[in-house]
């Protein structure tokens, strides 16, 4: 016996090392300096147990050495987190925890015997019952469901208390009972049933408690109790069939509850899809989710999880904020901690003194472990959430009392043990003996199932902090990354050139954004926003940016695990901000768009967006610049698809010229109007010319001669043509974009064909009508034509590289798709020189440099301006810049749009 | 560099939650197996040789006392009409060895052929036969 008890204390004292240690770990997040006085609470608590140990020493000596010190550790790690969740709750939690540590002794000293208090057997029901019962008559409701007593400021859940009762009663009923309970005196269903008499008192207590617990909405109680039930009368009668009995009964009862209550389909509905409704019903539950998937294997530190965004995390969702901070190593520490208890109270009842005694033990342990199981369960998504708390851990001054009255009598049954050597002594008279090894086989049984259960927590504990995590971690519906992004500095956005576009300036705990260089470049740099999500660079680099993903040095990775700031990587832009400039005071006051790049690399030198905006004001300005008609936060360099006028000439230039459909000398008739496939196509302004080789037509833009040119070189060919210049695909950039588009070859008519071939879409059929295209997927074919045939991968980033400058990536040039042979990018190129230098794209005419380019006018309807555009390159004989430009309803091409593509070939030409 | 620490310290604090479970599990398996058979030099089981299927191959060490009838509170329930509900029961003596009592038995319990009165020493190869079931004692 002393050995036993020299075991306790030195388990207490192993004990205290971890919970010292937690307390400290609670303590450094919110203060500076750790004294001896901050010690105060969980040497206290220590204490506490001590004297508890040394009570045990006289009052039950040969009682199990493991109960104890299991209850302090789990007890201790309860309250340091309460105390980290909420201080004054944690205060409250250190007398609960007390007032329950002198209850556990309490109990101890009012129950000598339970086999003498098994005689009080009705007054024990009869107290529980009226426990029970209580709340639905003076109780308060708290959260729908009535559980509550309130005295002056203190409020009290009975029903925990009553379970212990209950389970007290039942344990003295079926030692009395057990034998009749046992044999079937008659059959129902096939099913042997004893006699109705022996049944009945069980069955009306169970009925009862099942009501209540039904009128008072409490689910997780009735799951709790009816488990409980079922455990026992399996322990009692060794009988499985009251077992499958039971389960059918409880499979009945679920399908009833569900078919008539509301607030359990809801439950219902959550379990199933948490996601459909993760902003309302499920949003405390995917709050879990999210919060587990962020601990994963060691957690994110204790103080450095979000435990504010999960509603009742103190008491039912305590065990998400362990698991959050602690990981999955801390969580399941916590469930083998429960699995242990449950082990040593069946070995209790194992080796019991009365069957009474062994019931009792075992009606207990069912209850703790089932407990254990309905609320972590229930919060990790593995079953319906019932409200519950979880033993010794959550706040709640009855569940804590409870639970150390449970201690006392699971203490008391182990001290009165007489062993297994030793026959069990059997309290009523007219039972007959109860076997050790057939009390040992079921005993065996509950366990396995309790084991089994628990296991089934940590396998599916795994599943979401490790299996699933990542999926949480990157679900839309989580803002916890956003959250944890502004607590760390976020690397820099600077163009090529070196102009700071966008970096992170602390602010006290977090940092704010800042874009020094106003709105230059700002559909490109995006924004950054908690509330509105990200956009541009900073959404597709975020991870870049933020330094999550990727570790630059072990260091890093150190700091990361330790929920230390991780300074994120800077980005460079292949954007030159002289480019970008200038580009943006052509489009001030207009709608359009510029994109400029390098043909050999495919490096995008300026991509400009009218109307723009501040990233720095997005935020602020959020509902005016989201609705505006002009949509001022769209990219319209990717993401405006525009009829293209003239200048997809060049796409059918190219496609005839390759496909040898013709050469640039082949001649057509060029009059004002020609009627194609039953309708006519005319030239722009009404213009008859006489019969032209391709070279002239291209130079003057004559719609009749392209739409000839179109229909012979046929549908399929022109749609292939295009998409070997890149339509049809989302250009890879690093930016919000769209796919150019063109119709199914098969659905054009010949009309539309013909019109296509002069780059307007007039076609009505299921897939879209074409061209349509962005200015990116233009600039895209003249850097084609410039490159030989070769359209470049384009790319907005040049290069990562980590704060202190030493750079980490550099994007290398790679081929995106060749849109021809470099003979045919040859003629072509020497059509586009032409077009410049005598044609309609004299606009775009450099002093000393060879300029190719054509001009595009697209029609958008009767009485609206045509939008203007222009594609070019230049220098043509050793390309530098491919450049095109689009201005909504401004008019011709060669007047409005030629213009401004030769100030941007000029400023990327002078870089 | 406190974060360092504070990770440092969530380490060698899973850590030590879990040397304190091992601790705790060892204790526990000790008291186990302290009172088991083997610590206690049972020497002795009783086995099924004759009876109906669902005891085919049952074998139960004189550990503790092992009681023998037809209530399912019983360690080798008989399903007999001629086995009492609680009919016999064998307890292990200090010495390693055991003895068999009837506890009052309608039909008695018979030990080598020989029907019993109050307490029987067992030894290893004797039989005993409670109504058409034949149980019989061998070494552990």
């Amino acid at each position: 016996m002393r050995a036993r008890r020299n075991t306790e204390l030195l388990l207490l004292l192993a004990a205290a090392p971890a919970v010292l240690i937690i307390f400290a770990l609670v303590h450094a997040r919110t203060a500076a300096d750790l004294g001896l006085a901050d010690f105060a609470v969980p040497a206290g608590l220590l204490a506490a147990f001590l004297a508890a140990h040394i009570a045990v020493r006289f009052l039950a000596p040969a009682a199990d050495p493991v109960l104890l010190p299991l209850t302090a550790l789990v007890s201790g790690l309860g309250l340091a987190f309460v105390t980290r969740l909420d201080p004054e709750l944690g205060a409250q939690q250190v007398i609960w925890l007390l007032v329950g540590v002198a209850a556990m002794v309490g109990t101890l000293v009012a129950v000598p015997s339970l086999e003498r208090a098994a005689r009080y057997k009705y007054t024990i029901m009869l107290v529980g019952l009226t426990l029970l019962v209580l709340p639905s008559l003076i109780g308060v409701e708290v959260n729908g469901a009535q559980l509550w007593l309130r005295f002056g400021g203190l409020s009290f859940q009975p029903g925990e208390v009553a379970k212990v009762l209950i389970a007290l009663f039942l344990a003295a009923y079926l030692a009395e009972n057990r034998e009749v309970l046992s044999i079937s005196t008659k059959k129902l269903l096939g099913i042997g049933v004893p006699a109705l008499r022996h049944l009945g008192p069980l069955v009306f207590m169970w009925a009862i408690s099942l009501l209540v617990l039904v009128t008072q909405k409490d689910l997780g109680s009735s799951l709790l109790f009816f488990g409980m039930f079922l455990m026992m009368i399996y322990v009692a009668t060794g009988r499985v069939s009251y077992v499958v009995v039971g389960l059918g009964l409880f499979a009945a009862g679920a399908t009833v509850a569900h078919a008539l209550f509301d607030h359990v389909q809801v439950r219902v509905d959550i379990w199933l899809d948490p996601f459909a409704d993760a902003t309302g019903r499920g949003y405390q539950l995917v709050q879990s989710l999210f919060a587990l998937a962020a601990g994963q294997l060691t957690g994110v530190g204790v103080g450095n999880g979000f435990p504010g965004r999960i509603p009742f995390v103190e008491t039912d969702f305590i065990f998400t904020s362990v698991a959050e901070e602690l990981g999955l190593l801390g969580g399941a520490a916590l469930i083998v901690a429960y699995l242990l208890f449950c082990m040593r109270g069946l070995a209790t009842a194992a080796r019991a003194r009365s069957d009474m005694a062994a019931f009792t033990a075992a009606g207990l342990v069912a209850a703790l472990g089932l407990q254990t199981f309905v609320i972590i369960g229930g919060v990790t998504r593995l079953i319906p959430l019932t409200g519950i708390t979880l033993p010794f851990v959550s706040y709640g001054g009855s569940s804590i009392l409870a639970n150390f009255m449970l201690l006392g009598l699971l203490l008391r049954a182990g001290d009165a043990a007489t062993g297994r050597a030793t026959e069990m002594v059997t309290i009523a008279g007219d039972s007959g003996v109860l076997g050790r090894v057939a009390l040992a086989r079921r005993l065996t049984g509950i366990a396995t199932m309790l084991a089994v259960l628990l296991a089934v927590l940590v396998v599916n504990l795994t599943y979401i902090q490790v299996v699933i995590a990542r999926d949480l971690n990157n679900h839309p519906a989580n803002t916890r990354g956003l959250a944890q992004e502004i607590r760390s500095p976020r690397g820099s956005i600077i163009t090529a050139d070196g102009t700071l576009l966008a970096e992170s300036v602390a602010e006290g705990e977090i940092y704010q954004r800042r874009y020094p260089a106003g709105s230059l470049a700002a559909h490109t740099v995006g924004y950054y926003s908690v509330r509105y999500g990200r956009a541009g660079i900073e959404a597709a680099m975020n991870d870049t940016l933020s330094g999550q993903r990727v570790f630059r040095t072990f260091r890093d990775a150190v700091d990361a695990a330790a929920g230390l700031p991780v300074r994120g990587n800077d980005v460079w832009l292949t954007v030159d901000s002289r480019v970008q400039g200038v580009a943006e005071a052509q489009l001030a006051g207009r709608r359009g768009a510029i994109v400029a790049l390098d043909p050999s690399t495919g490096a995008v030198l300026a991509m400009a967006s009218s109307p723009a905006y501040e990233p720095a004001r997005v935020e602020e300005l959020w509902d005016t610049l989201s609705t505006a008609g002009d949509a001022p936060l769209f990219n319209r360099a990717t993401q405006s698809l525009y009829p293209p006028g003239s200048t997809y000439k060049i796409v059918t230039l190219t496609g005839a010229l390759g496909a040898r459909v013709a050469s640039a000398d082949t001649t057509y008739t060029a009059p004002a109007r020609i009627d194609i496939g039953g309708a006519p196509v005319t030239n722009y302004g009404g213009s008859a010319y006489a019969d032209s080789d391709l070279r002239s037509a291209t130079m003057r833009s004559i719609n009749t001669v392209f739409a000839q040119l179109a229909v012979d070189l046929g549908a399929r060919e022109l749609v292939s043509q295009s998409e070997r210049f890149g339509f049809g695909r989302v250009p890879p950039i690093e930016a919000e974009a769209r796919a150019s588009l063109m119709p199914v070859p098969g659905e054009m008519t010949t009309w539309e064909l013909a019109w296509a071939g002069v780059g307007q879409p007039v076609g009505e059929h299921e897939s879209p009508p074409g061209p349509q295209t962005t200015a990116l997927q233009m600039a895209l074919v003249a850097a084609g034509i410039a490159n030989d045939g070769i359209v470049m991968r384009p790319h907005l980033v040049q290069r990562v590289s980590d704060p202190a400058g030493r750079v980490i990536t550099t994007t290398e040039p790679r081929r995106w798709t060749t849109a021809t042979d470099a003979a045919t990018a040859a003629t072509v190129s020497g059509i586009m020189v032409d077009t410049v230098r005598a044609g309609t794209g004299s606009g775009a005419q450099l002093p000393g440099v060879t300029v190719a380019g054509k001009t595009g006018t697209a029609e958008t309807g009767v009485g609206l301006e045509s939008h203007a555009w222009f594609i070019a390159f230049a220098p043509a004989e050793n390309p530098q810049v491919a450049v095109a430009v689009v201005l909504e309803h401004a008019g011709t091409g060669g007047r409005h749009a030629a213009p401004v593509a030769r100030q941007v070939i000029e400023a990327a030409l002078a870089r | 560099m406190v974060d360092i620490v504070l990770l440092v310290g969530r380490l060698v604090l899973i850590a030590l939650l879990y040397l304190f479970l091992f601790a705790a599990v060892r204790a526990g398996i000790g008291y186990v197996r302290a009172a088991g058979p083997a610590a206690r030099g049972v020497r002795l089981a009783i086995a099924v040789v004759e009876g109906p299927r669902e005891l085919k191959g049952v074998s139960i060490p004189i550990a503790g006392p092992i009681v023998i009838g037809r209530s399912p509170g019983a360690d080798i329930v008989i399903a007999d009409d001629f086995v009492s509900s609680a009919h016999a029961r064998v307890t292990p003596t200090p010495d390693g060895a055991a003895v068999i009592e009837d506890l009052d038995s309608t039909n008695g319990t018979v030990v080598n052929g020989a029907r019993i009165s109050g307490a029987v020493a067992l030894a290893s190869g004797d039989a005993v036969d409670l109504g058409t079931v034949r149980l019989k004692v061998v070494k552990a």
